[in-house]
């Protein structure tokens, strides 16, 4: 089986994924690339086999089947929840979120459950994609790259950590000490000391001049991480900012935001 | 015996958001079973530490005590009061709205925590004091308070003979304090009131404390006499609400330069806390000299505390929900668990005020299921809740308008009238050096400008200053209205203010002379203090930490400031906003002591039902009642049981349960029709 580069480039960023799996959107094989050359990439991985995808109800409207069943004057066979559904697209198409249905997580499995049996139209969207395990066996066994494409080292790394995983487990989920360090959480401490003394923050370091320096290598959510860390080995600690009005919306938003209270945004060494 | 979750579903959350506001903390009580002592014990300690040197050697030290936003710094203070009240007297200043005349703030501040009663004592802070003085144990209490004042002075003066400034009047004023009649008038001279001719005559001194310097002396004699019984503790808090400089950064220099003067003049026995939020200190620390910077001997961070104190915070409040529980739950912090705190805080550290939110969220969606906790939560609602408890507070805690310095009554209505957006306010507008403060102007659109002065004091001869200065203003045409608020006398025709303000206010002029009553200035006093937490990042509503910026369209869009008389007579409410309420007007009427009668107005507490229900939206009927009955004293149970039956009815909220006892009924808000 032949793939083009693209679809290459698809599979290989897919792999730098925990599990090999993430939400469509956050694909983008090139920086060219544009979402309909990806989703069209993606169909065609689909209909090879070598990924797999779930997909998620947008909006609905009513089928006759449907329309027919609320004339029907005896008991419904439908439960309560899908009537609801049902009565709210009789009239118009709706999409999950105008629909009042608690808890909101049990919506697309209702919602499925009446496509399946034609009393509704849904329309669909892949929401999350995943390497299959053929997917698995072609890049490990079977592809053989031939003639030129233009793949950077980066996703070349994804490939190399990807074949050095021992196949039982089955690449799923690599295992963080195997993935190669990119700072160790000692090396982030050094970083962080040494910013401090170049830019004279007194031991009271804003976080953007940190993901400056550090993203990448580090991805966003890693550099939390390592933080997070710290902070639990008494490391490091984080401190909140009261009067923005210094910085910048950017230089804010590097904090890390908290749901309660305010967004960490300095960090101190202990 | 009920199940917990009954007993949950059924009370009031026990994270309720209004306890989150902390404040001065002789008017906030604190539940000590709600503390957990391992937080923040080693500040306590340090703290302790340094009083114990200090009433040691009676020399002044100065701690820092700085953490962030939600760390528990007020909340430290509170219990530093509670703890060491037995040891100290404690002080608590409220933000200074003016750097020129911080002295009298604090000075003002320290006779008003001092005229206070610490739990369990029968007399005041101040009381104790006097009567701890050797001078009054020689020969046993009776013989002084019999004895006439010139031998209690002479006593007193034989017991210091230095270092007393004006030491007669100052030592007359403290025998007057014995005196149940004279003592709060002996308090008014003491706090620095601008007193009137007669009521200084009365108390038997020329002069009232006007000066800087005058009110830097009479906070040193306190410490001079402290000495001898316990070091006094003054508590700076709330620093983000202070004066400002020309630049618009707060004037943290202004407070260490009262610091470093109370160090440099020997003014001993006192202990002074600053508590700053880490990067408010941070970010101005540039700004204080360094020689200020090295006065503070020692400086105590308030660290986050671990996931096991954040557990522990739970339980305590839990507590007393668990108790009525039968069976027992299986874990004290039922039903919240560690691993949510671990998922939330990956660190392992956060702050107090963090986890008593984050139980307050999963406390609510446990009681109304997590489906109708997604929904956003009516913010307006619990805002009013916030409101009407801090309402309460200041109604309790200012019963007179002259406890508030013109200053800070100025202050306070200029942060009224930022909120409502009237226009550009320009603070200082009097044309003189001493009352620009009482005063400011703000140009309405499409108008001339409006200037405003507030002014209280009793004194005549104050009067007829403000009044000239008044003069000045409007020949010079600073303003196309002036309005001048004062509730105190004017005198008499004869006297000089008097006839000036005839003329400049009389009825063929725009000018207007307003005497604001004081539940008009509850609502200013009320919103200051908010603004003050919110400066300080100390207000929480439904789940955000407000900033000015929250907390004003919080303002404008719950239309409370509407009810202010004040406020409407100024004319900076939208005429949506205005609701005809009785009882105040402008200077024809008779002095405006008078209230409105108490006319059991249901309006506000179906108000409070519904806002309480939005906000925690199940709750049990008795708790419902009992809530509304604490808030609204006036009214008995049966009235709110029929109050809930009417909005029952109007369909505005639900009663659940064919049970007629209604211990054993729900109310919850009718769905909202998708």
């Amino acid at each position: 089986m032949e793939i083009a580069t693209i679809e290459l480039k698809f599979l290989l960023q897919l792999l730098s994924f925990s599990g090999y799996r993430a939400p469509l959107s956050q694909i983008r094989p090139s920086a060219k690339t544009s979402s309909s050359e990806r989703n069209k990439t993606c169909s065609q991985l689909c209909d090879r086999g070598l990924i797999d995808c779930s997909q998620k109800i947008v909006s609905f409207k009513i089928a006759p089947a449907g329309k027919a069943l609320l004339k029907l004057k005896t008991e419904l066979p439908v439960s309560e929840q899908e009537l609801k559904a049902l009565k709210a697209c009789e009239d118009q198409k709706v999409t999950p979120e105008q629909l009042k249905i608690r808890p909101a997580a049990e919506k697309q499995a209702i919602l499925r459950k009446l496509t399946d049996r034609g009393l509704i139209q849904a329309e669909t969207k892949i929401d999350e994609i995943w390497l299959s395990d053929r997917g698995k066996a072609y890049l490990r066994t079977e592809y053989s790259p031939k003639g030129s494409g233009n793949i950077s080292l980066g996703l070349l790394n994804y490939y190399l950590r990807f074949l050095r995983q021992p196949e039982s487990s089955n690449g799923s989920f690599p295992q963080a000490d195997s993935i190669p360090a990119k700072f160790s959480d000692a090396e982030v401490l050094q970083v962080i000391q040494a910013l401090d003394r170049e830019l004279g923050s007194q031991n009271y370091l804003p976080l953007f001049h940190l993901r400056q320096k550090l993203q990448p290598p580090f991805s966003r959510d890693e550099l939390d991480q390592a933080l997070y860390r710290l902070q639990r080995q008494d490391q490091i600690e984080l401190s909140s900012l009261q009067d923005a009005t210094r910085y910048t919306i950017e230089q804010v938003e590097a904090g890390i935001p908290q749901d309660i209270g305010g967004s960490l945004f300095f960090v101190t060494v202990v | 015996m009920t199940a917990i979750d009954q007993i949950i579903r059924q009370a009031i959350n026990p994270f309720d958001p209004a306890t989150f506001k902390p404040g001065n903390f002789w008017h906030e009580e604190q539940d000590p079973a709600l503390d957990v002592e391992s937080i923040h014990q080693e500040v306590i300690r340090e703290v302790e530490a340094v009083l114990e040197q200090v009433a040691r050697d009676h020399r002044t030290r100065t701690v820092m005590m700085f953490g962030d936003s939600g760390a528990g710094k007020t909340h430290v203070l509170g219990r530093l009061k509670r703890i060491l009240n037995p040891k100290a007297f404690f002080v608590y200043i409220d933000p200074f709205p003016e750097s020129e005349a911080i002295w009298r703030h604090v000075l003002r501040y320290t006779v008003d925590s001092l005229v206070q009663k610490p739990e369990g004592e029968a007399e005041s802070q101040l009381l104790r004091w006097l009567k701890s003085l050797s001078a009054f144990k020689q020969g046993g209490i009776v013989s002084w308070v019999l004895s006439d004042r010139q031998r209690f002075v002479r006593s007193l003066k034989a017991s210091y003979p230095s270092g007393i400034y004006n030491a007669n009047e100052f030592f007359g004023v403290l025998y007057d304090l014995i005196d149940p009649d004279r003592y709060p008038l002996a308090c008014e001279w003491l706090r620095g009131d601008n007193l009137d001719d007669e009521s200084l005559k009365l108390l038997n001194v020329k002069h009232s404390i006007e000066t800087e310097d005058a009110a830097q002396k009479v906070l040193a004699n306190f410490g001079r006499i402290a000495a001898e019984t316990q070091p006094i503790v003054l508590c700076f808090d709330q620093l983000d609400n202070i004066a400002r400089t020309s630049d618009g950064a707060i004037d943290l220099q202004a407070l260490f330069n009262v610091n470093s003067s109370i160090h440099n003049q020997l003014l001993k026995n006192f202990l002074v806390i600053i508590s700053i939020i880490t990067s408010t200190w941070r970010q101005n620390a540039d700004r204080v000299q360094l020689a200020d910077q090295v006065r503070i001997d020692t400086s105590v961070p308030l660290k986050p505390i671990s996931l096991d104190q954040a557990e522990a915070v739970w339980v305590s409040r839990l507590r007393p929900l668990h108790r009525q529980a039968d069976p027992r739950p299986d874990s004290p912090t039922f039903p919240l668990t560690r691993q949510v705190l671990e998922q939330k805080y990956p660190g392992g550290k956060t702050y107090p005020r963090n986890a008593l939110e984050l139980g307050r969220r999963i406390i609510q969606s446990y009681k109304v299921g997590p489906s109708k906790a997604e929904q956003p939560e009516d913010a307006i609602a619990a805002f009013k809740l916030v409101w009407l408890k801090e309402f309460n507070r200041v109604q309790e805690r200012i019963i007179r308008i002259r406890q508030l310095s013109a200053p800070e009554l100025t202050q306070m209505l200029k942060e009224t009238f930022a909120a409502l957006q009237v226009g550009e306010i320009c603070p200082r507008f009097l044309p003189s050096p001493t009352y620009a403060s009482h005063s400011f102007s703000y140009q309405p659109n499409n108008q001339g400008r409006v200037g405003i002065s507030w002014n209280e004091d009793p004194s005549l001869t104050t009067l007829f200053h403000i009044m000239s200065a008044c003069r000045r203003a409007v020949e010079l045409n600073l303003c196309e209205k002036l309005f001048l608020i004062r509730a105190e006398g004017i005198g008499k025709p004869g006297n000089r203010g008097y006839e000036l303000r005839d003329q400049i206010f009389a009825e063929n002029t725009p000018h207007q002379h307003l005497k604001p009553s004081l539940h008009s200035v509850h609502y200013l006093a009320t919103y200051h203090s908010l603004v003050n937490a919110a400066y300080a990042g100390e207000i929480v509503v439904a789940g955000k930490t407000l900033d000015i910026q929250a907390l004003e369209f919080f303002i404008r869009d719950s239309h409370i400031l509407q009810n202010c008389t004040l406020l409407k007579n100024l004319g900076v409410l939208s005429s949506k906003e205005i609701v005809e309420v009785e009882g105040e007007e402008a200077i024809a009427s008779q002095p405006d002591d008078s209230e409105p009668e108490f006319q059991p107005d249901n309006e506000p507490i179906q108000d409070f039902l519904l806002d309480l229900l939005k906000t925690h939206q199940l709750l049990g009927r008795q708790v419902m009642v009992q809530t509304t009955v604490g808030q609204f004293t006036e009214i008995s149970e049966d009235q709110v049981n029929e109050l809930i039956q009417q909005l029952s009815e109007d369909n505005q909220l639900q009663v659940l349960g064919d049970n007629p006892n209604p211990q054993e009924q729900l109310v919850y808000l009718p769905d909202q029709p998708a």
